[in-house]
Order: structure tokens, then sequence, then C-alpha cells
């Protein structure tokens, strides 16, 4: 190892446990880093040869410092030659030390995982508590508790629970001053949070420290969630403003087959538009929470990613038929308000009526359908081109779609957060589950409800647009928690 | 400083009164001049920004944002510029108001008619208060005044320079500038109707102190405007009818088919209590009011544009420090003379039994000498050590000499091992051997690998 491997400044932990019992995917996990030329994480045994430090740097300033250590591979013979050294007392650290001195060439691993631990580190544990508890991992909690240090053990549950979980924690609790249970293929950020608070209580002397380690990553967290919230107003936005077109002239007029052919094409580019802004959106939130080993899959042609011309898909996400209805109404009264107010209350509130029974009908007359995007023919004299009509395909009719939209991006914000980092299968992203907008309550559905109407009719309402922000963005709070 | 504080959902209640005494008490109130300022300068800002670590809340953090630019902001140009066009605006309009009444003497007869007077100094200005306020509550809701506010918006813009048409779509994009800067405009829109009824009273009052005229009204529909102009004269008049009672005209005996002349002249009094009491008055109150949303709305910002946004992050950000380039157990493999060994077999083999990573792969002794530069170049950067990889059959003595060399001069004090690999018999394993043993092998380490 380099000289620079050790500062007694930095607090630092080493993790420590069997070969193949998940310490590098915890490390991965807990520090989020999915780069296998980093962190490997294999069901190969012993991938891990060296200990690799992983500094914890905010602000351009290290605060932890973990270790990645290779695992045991033979406990009990080590445990011997530390109790042979002890001779008739019982061993310490002084023997613990002693042994890493002097036994290189016979323990390679455990002299090499027990190094930082000689030098201060404290200790994470961890073990799979679906494993029976044998002598071999007897002897590995014996060596770390003559070490010493602060110690935590971690429960890493690789297979479904069985009866050996509570003689591990009979056994870790009597020995570490901490048993917590970590999943490192599932935890996410609050498994995460808790065991930083969990150092918290075996570490007091860098306390300061990894106060600071937690505050900077709440705060991360906050910006990473507020990123994304943009990232989802931008994409909203651009979604349902999106429109294509292509100029008509007097033979795309005449001959029927002409016209739908162009009609089609366009089709076929608006649905691809769409999923590149749908990739972008979720490239970006990716690129956020520092995955890099899924991809964002998203192909209209092999109905990849949101799938627009499944019923399932308008069944599972959006608003209900009520919902809909509801939110439309709102939207629609809302216009119709301001006319009553516009025209002093002369209307005897005629307009507010109106424009909500035009929205809630509107909705129940669309909401059921499947996608069916809006054809126009627009331009007719044009001052630049002269004359020739436009062809305007998009959005799809049915009022659903913002919806739609909107869920399936939620659903797959779930997914980029339900993936923990010592995952290391690589693959689409997954986008299973029910929606969220069915739970949202009536004044969010209202407001975003009338913003989605700007947006489709071309013009996002820009005022509204920091309440809408700030309503996605308790969505997101939402689904994190979901 | 926590980026929840601050944070819209909180703000968003705009519990504005609280606010305000917030921004009072903490020196957070911003005036419009910063606010344009910080518009500007926050327009030609390029994305960099040290983090602001002094905490507080977002108006305070971006005002000291705004005192780190140097430059100075085109704030208060824009500011008395409307300062200026307001007062030139109040000069004209008093001059208007009191043209208005002087317009309204009819010289042959020496009388002012007072349905045109009161017409065109009280009325029209009020109906187009009231006009002005209805588009602006309708606007984009009813078709046909966007249409109108976008023809106007792009004829004046015809007329603009860029650099003004630029100002404007980011005032357009930023909606508290926008509030407040309407307010603003409003108030003093208000302080320009104000000097129109003044000017008015003040040429009302001239005209009464200098001239002898008379007061008179005249209709078709006798009637009918008598009685709309008692019920008219009563309401306009209860503020002061009773204390003041020269001030209520007699409507009828004003009629200019009576003696008008006479029978007029409580009519100048009561048109100088109209224009202060229903036009100068309301008009200060009203550019008051106007100017209180202003100084709450200046002290109510949350500033949550996107790209108000954009900087309250840029200025909370907490940056994650990189992580490590690579692996601490990279090794390089090298192998000579153009040996291609099953790297999947060949990895957990050097894992378990060298406890070394591969991670890289190179050829030194091959044809490609792009090939021999590219594991010149690798050989510095694999942390681990070096394993030189040749087959069983290959001994060249001077070929791997060389090799070894080149490996020794590049690796320095990192771990070398030179890993025979293939299907190897014993007498080429004891040619290895003694290969090694001749060259003093010193920290090079021999391995024989074959493939299970």
């Amino acid at each position: 190892m380099k000289d620079d491997w050790w500062n007694a400044d930095v607090p630092a932990f080493v993790v420590v446990g069997r070969v193949n019992a998940g310490k590098t995917a915890t490390l991965a996990t807990l520090l989020e880093v999915d780069d296998d030329e980093i962190l490997r994480v294999s069901p190969t045994p012993g991938e891990t040869t060296a200990v690799q430090p992983l500094p914890v740097i905010y602000d351009d300033e290290e605060w932890i410092r973990f270790f990645d250590s290779p695992g045991f591979q033979q406990p009990v013979e080590a445990m011997r030659e530390i109790e042979r050294m002890a001779g008739d007392g019982t061993p310490g650290p002084d023997e613990v030390r002693r042994f890493v001195e002097e036994c290189g060439d016979d323990f390679p691993d455990e002299v090499r995982l027990l190094e930082p631990v000689v030098k201060g580190a404290g200790i994470l544990y961890v073990v799979d508590p679906c494993k029976p508890l044998r002598d071999s991992f007897i002897a590995e909690i014996e060596i770390l508790r003559w070490s010493g240090r602060p110690r935590l053990a971690l429960l890493n549950p690789q297979g479904p629970p069985n009866e050996h979980e509570e003689d591990w924690r009979e056994r870790l609790g009597t020995s570490f001053n901490l048993v917590r249970t970590f999943d490192a293929h599932r935890a996410k950020y609050d498994e995460r949070r808790k065991l930083l608070l969990s150092l918290l209580q075996i570490e007091e002397r860098h306390a300061a420290r990894i106060e600071h380690v937690i505050e900077a990553m709440e705060r991360e967290w906050d910006q990473r969630r507020e990123d994304a919230a943009e990232a989802l107003v931008d994409f909203l936005e651009k979604a349902l403003t999106l429109r294509t077109r292509e100029g008509l002239d007097e033979r795309d007029k005449g001959v029927p087959t002409r016209r739908e052919r162009k009609e089609e094409a366009l089709v076929v580019e608006y649905y691809g538009k769409l999923a590149k802004l749908e990739a972008a959106c979720l490239d970006r939130w990716l690129d956020i929470y520092r995955h890099h080993l899924i991809e964002a899959d998203v192909d209209p042609g092999t109905h990849r990613g949101l799938d627009l011309t499944t019923e399932e898909t308008w069944r599972r996400w959006g608003l209900n038929r009520w919902q809909l209805i509801a939110a439309g109404a709102v939207a629609g009264g809302a216009a119709g308000a301001a006319f009553d107010l516009g025209v002093g209350v002369h209307s005897l509130g005629a307009g507010t009526v109106i424009g909500a029974l035009g929205g809630g009908t509107a909705a129940f007359l669309k909401g059921g359908k499947l996608p069916e995007l809006k054809i126009k023919l627009g331009g007719g004299l044009s001052w630049k081109s002269g004359d020739g009509e436009t062809l305007v395909v998009g959005p799809p009719k049915n009022p659903n779609f913002p919806w739609v939209l909107l869920d399936s991006m939620l659903v797959r914000y779930r997914s980029i957060l339900h993936r923990a980092h010592g995952r290391r299968d690589a693959g689409p992203l997954e986008e299973s589950g029910d929606g969220f907008a069915r739970g949202f309550d009536a004044g969010r559905r209202g407001l975003l409800q009338k913003w989605f109407s700007s947006c489709l009719k071309g013009s996002p309402d820009r005022g509204k647009e920091p309440e809408v922000f700030a309503a996605l963005l308790e969505c997101l709070e939402e689904v994190e928690d979901a | 400083m926590s980026p929840t504080r601050g944070r819209f959902p909180a703000c968003l209640g705009g519990e504005d009164a609280e606010s305000w005494d917030v921004a009072a008490e903490d020196g957070s109130r911003w005036t419009l001049t910063e606010l344009i300022d910080f518009e500007s300068a926050l327009a030609s800002w390029d994305g960099k920004v040290r983090p602001d670590r002094e905490g507080g809340e977002r108006a305070v953090v971006m005002r000291r944002w705004l005192a780190t630019r140097e430059t100075e902001g085109p704030g208060s140009r824009w500011v008395a510029g409307l300062g200026a066009a307001a007062l030139l605006l109040a000069f004209l309009a008093a001059t208007a108001g009191a043209g208005a009444v002087w317009g309204s003497l009819d010289r042959a007869s020496s009388g002012v008619n007072v349905i045109w007077m009161l017409s065109a100094t009280l009325v029209l200005p009020w109906l187009l208060l009231v006009l002005g306020a209805i588009g602006w509550l309708l606007r984009g809701r009813v078709p046909g005044i966007g249409v109108i506010g976008g023809l106007v918006e792009k004829l004046s813009l015809r007329f603009v320079r860029d650099e003004l048409r630029e100002g404007l779509e980011r005032i357009r994009r930023s909606g508290e500038l926008v509030k407040v800067l309407a307010w603003h405009l409003a108030a003093r829109t208000q302080m320009v109707a104000a000097a129109f009824h003044a000017g008015a009273f003040a040429g009302l009052g001239a005209m009464v102190l200098f001239k002898r005229v008379g007061f008179f009204w005249e209709t078709t529909t006798e009637s009918a405007m008598r009685e709309f102009l008692g019920e008219a004269v009563a309401v306009l008049s209860a503020p002061w009818a009773a204390w003041l009672p020269r001030a209520v005209p007699d409507v009828a005996s004003s009629e200019v088919t009576t003696d008008w002349m006479e029978g007029g002249v409580g009519w100048w009094s009561f048109s100088l209590m109209v224009l202060a009491v229903w036009g100068v008055l309301p008009r200060l109150l009203l550019a008051g009011w106007m100017g209180w949303r202003k100084r709450r709305a200046l002290a109510g910002l949350t500033f949550q544009a996107p790209q108000h946004r954009r900087l309250w992050r840029g200025l909370n950000e907490v940056r994650r420090g990189e992580e490590p380039k690579g692996p601490v157990d990279g090794a390089l493999v090298i192998t000579v003379g153009g040996a291609e060994p099953d790297r999947e077999a060949l990895r957990p083999f050097l894992l378990r039994r060298l406890r070394m990573n591969p991670t890289g792969w190179e050829s030194l002794g091959v044809l490609d000498e792009d090939r021999e530069e590219s594991a010149r170049a690798a050989l510095a950067k694999a942390p681990a050590g070096v394993v030189l990889f040749a087959e069983g059959w290959s001994l060249a003595p001077r070929q791997i000499e060389r090799a070894l060399a080149e490996v020794a001069a590049m690796a320095g004090e990192r771990r070398r091992v030179l890993l025979v690999g293939g299907p190897v018999n014993d007498d080429e394993r004891a040619q290895w051997e003694r290969f090694i043993d001749e060259r003093g092998g010193g920290e090079l380490e021999l391995v024989f690998y074959e493939r299970p």
C-alpha cells in the first residue's frame, strides 16, 4: 500500500468479513459506487485482493475514510497464532499488532485486513445471517474483539430469513457494540443514512466529522431531488408542448393516400421525439443518482419504455375517470371564474359553471380512450412561405395523457431509487408497479391539471411553474418513501 | 446552510406580513433597483458559482451573491429612467387635465358644459382604469385579449433595440420581477393620473379665479338627464354635502334653457370638490396602496424561477469528491511474443493464487509497434504490479531478458511476476527455473500456470 493510505486525523472504518460475505457490495451501496473497476462485486470468492481506501470527500475535504478489505481466509489458524503469541494471557490489541507485523507470509489476507484495524480504524463486520454460525466465524469474531476497536456488525442477508439469524444476533451481541441489518442489494437512502448514524454510536471520538458527513449527505440528497424535479418539469413541459409538423402541398391535399402517409410519418416522428425526451430525462436522473450500469431503455418501435399504445398503460397509470373529470372541471372552472371576475361578476358565475361543465365533460368523453394524436391543419396563408397548409400532429387527445406521462416517470424514478449500487447486473430500468397520480390530493391535481392544460395548448403558464415545481418536488419525496 | 431553509414550499404560502417582518429584521429587504441588477446579472451568469456557506434565507443569500458581482447593473438607470418618464408624463397629464377643463369652456357663452368637463376629467380616466384592470384579469383566458396583447407587444418590440428586447424577455421569465415592476408602474401610473386630476383642479381653479364663467348642462332627453344628474350630484357630493352645502349645485337651475349663468354658481365648488375627492385623493390612495403592494412583493421574494433555483443550488451545492481513479490491486499482464492466453480462465488464477487483479492486458515482442508502445505506457499505471506472461515452449532467453529488463525499469518497486503458462512439460519447467536461477532473479517471482 502507498504511504498515504492512513491519516490519523480522518476517522476510518474497515469493512471486514469472510470471503464473499458482501463486504464490497456493502461499501458500494453505502458510498454509491457502481464502478466495477473500483469496487469489484462478484459471486466469485476472493475478488478483493488488497485493502482499497475509499475516502468520503465533501467540498474538497476528506471527512471519513472507508477501507474495503480481502476476506478472512484462515481465521481459525490466525486465531490460534494470536493465542499462541499471548501465551497464558488473554490476547489483546498488542497480540493482534504482533500478528500483523510478523505473520504476513503465512496469513497474507488476514494481515492485510487487520492492518487498518491495528492503525486505529473502526470495524464494520459484514456477515450473511443465512449461513450457519460455524467455528471459523467465531474465530473471526474473536480476532476482531481482541483488536479493541469500535465494532459494528452488519447482517447482510443473501437469502430468505432462516433460523440462523438468531444465533448470529446472540453471538454478535456479546462481541460488538452494535448489530444492524443492511441488505447491500436492496438498501436505499434511508438505510444508508441509518448506517452512518450507527457509526456515530460506536465512534464518539470523531462524532463531529461523522455528523458533518451525515449532514452533507442529507443536503446532497435534497439537492439531487431538486435536480430531479427540474429534469421532470423540463421533460413534462417539452413533452406536452411537443408537436410534429410538415407542410402540405396541393398534391397532398388532392390525393388522400399521400396525406395519410404523411400523417403516419408524423405520428411515428412524434413518438420518436417523445421517446427521446423521455430518455433524456431518465439519463439525467441516472446521472444525478450516480447509476452507470442501468440504462433508460426507451424505444417506441419495440414498445419499450412508456408504451402509449397498450390499454394496460392507460389502466395502470394516470388518473381514474372520476378524478380526471374533477381535475378537468377544476381547470375549466378556473378559466370560467376569471371570465366572471373580468366582467364584474355580472355573468352571475355562469362562466365558472360552463367552464367546469365543459372541462368535466371533455374529460369524461375522452378520458377512457386509447391515445389518438390530435391532427390539425394549420397555416392557410403564411406570410413567409406563401401559400400552403401545415399538418400538425400531437399531442394525444386523451386528457389522461399528461397524467400517464407523469406516472410513467414517477414509477421509473422509484426504480432508480430502489436500485442499490452494490448490484452489478447491467440492464434496462425496471418500470413495474402502479402509478402515484391517483393518490394525489385534489389541490395538487387541480394545480397540475391547470399547468398541463397550458402546456398542451402550447404556452406553458410560467406564473404557475414555481408552484408546479414545488408540487413535483413533493411528489418525488413521496415516491422515495413509497 | 440547509437547502431546505428558504425552500419553496415554506415560502409558497406567502405569509406576506410575516415575511415582511422577517425581511425588515434581517436586512433581506430588496429594492427594485437591486432586483433589476440581480436579474441582469443572472442573465449573464456563466453557471459557475462559489458555494455560500454563511447561510440564511434565499433573499439574504441571493443578495450576498449580487454583492459579489463587481459590475454595476442597469437597475439604477432603469429606475431613474422610469422615474423621469413618470415625471414627464405627470407634467403632460397635468397640462392635459388643465387643457380638458379649458377645452370644455364654450367661449361664445363663457359657459362650461359640466357634463363634458366631468366626463373628460373624471369619468374617462376612471373608465380607462377599469378597462385596463379587466384586460389584465382576463389576459390569456379570453380569446382576443391575448391576441391584442400579443399584437401590441410585437409592434412595440419592433421599435426597441435587441438589448432592450432581451431585457424585456428576461423580465417576463422572472415572474417576481414582473410582479414588482407591475406594481411599481401601476403606482407611477396612478401618480400620473393624480397629476391629471390635479391639473384639471388647478385649471378649473384658475378659470374661476381669473375669468367670469358660468356652468351649464344641456340635453335632448331633458327629464332623464335631469334625474340622472340629480342622482349623480347627490352621490358625488355625499362626502361633503352635510358640512359644505354650497358645494352642492342646483341641477335644475343650471340647465341651459333657464337662467343658467346664475343658477350654475354651485357647480364650480362642486367640480373642484369632485376633482379633489373623487379624482386626486383616490388616485393618491391607489398609488400608496400599489406602492405598499410593491414593497410587500419585494419583501416576500421567493426566488423560485428556474434560473433562481439553479443559482440557489449552486450557492448551496455540496460537492461530493471524486471516486478513486482505479483499484489499488490493479496489475498489468504483459504477454511476450504474441501469446494470447484465455483471459477469463487466467483471471481467477491471478486473483486467488497471486492476489493480483488484472486490469490491463498488453503485449511485448510483437510486430505491431503501436502495441509495444501502448504496453510501455500502461506499465507506468499498474499500481499492484506487473505479470509477464510467456508460453512454456517459448523461452528465448534474449527476448525474455529484454522484456524483463524493460519491466524492471518501469515497475520500480512494484511486484513482478513471470507467469509461464499453457501446457508446460517437465523439461520446459526445468529450463525456465534454470533461466531464472542463472540471471539471479531477485524480486522476480516465477509462477507456472496450467489451465485445469
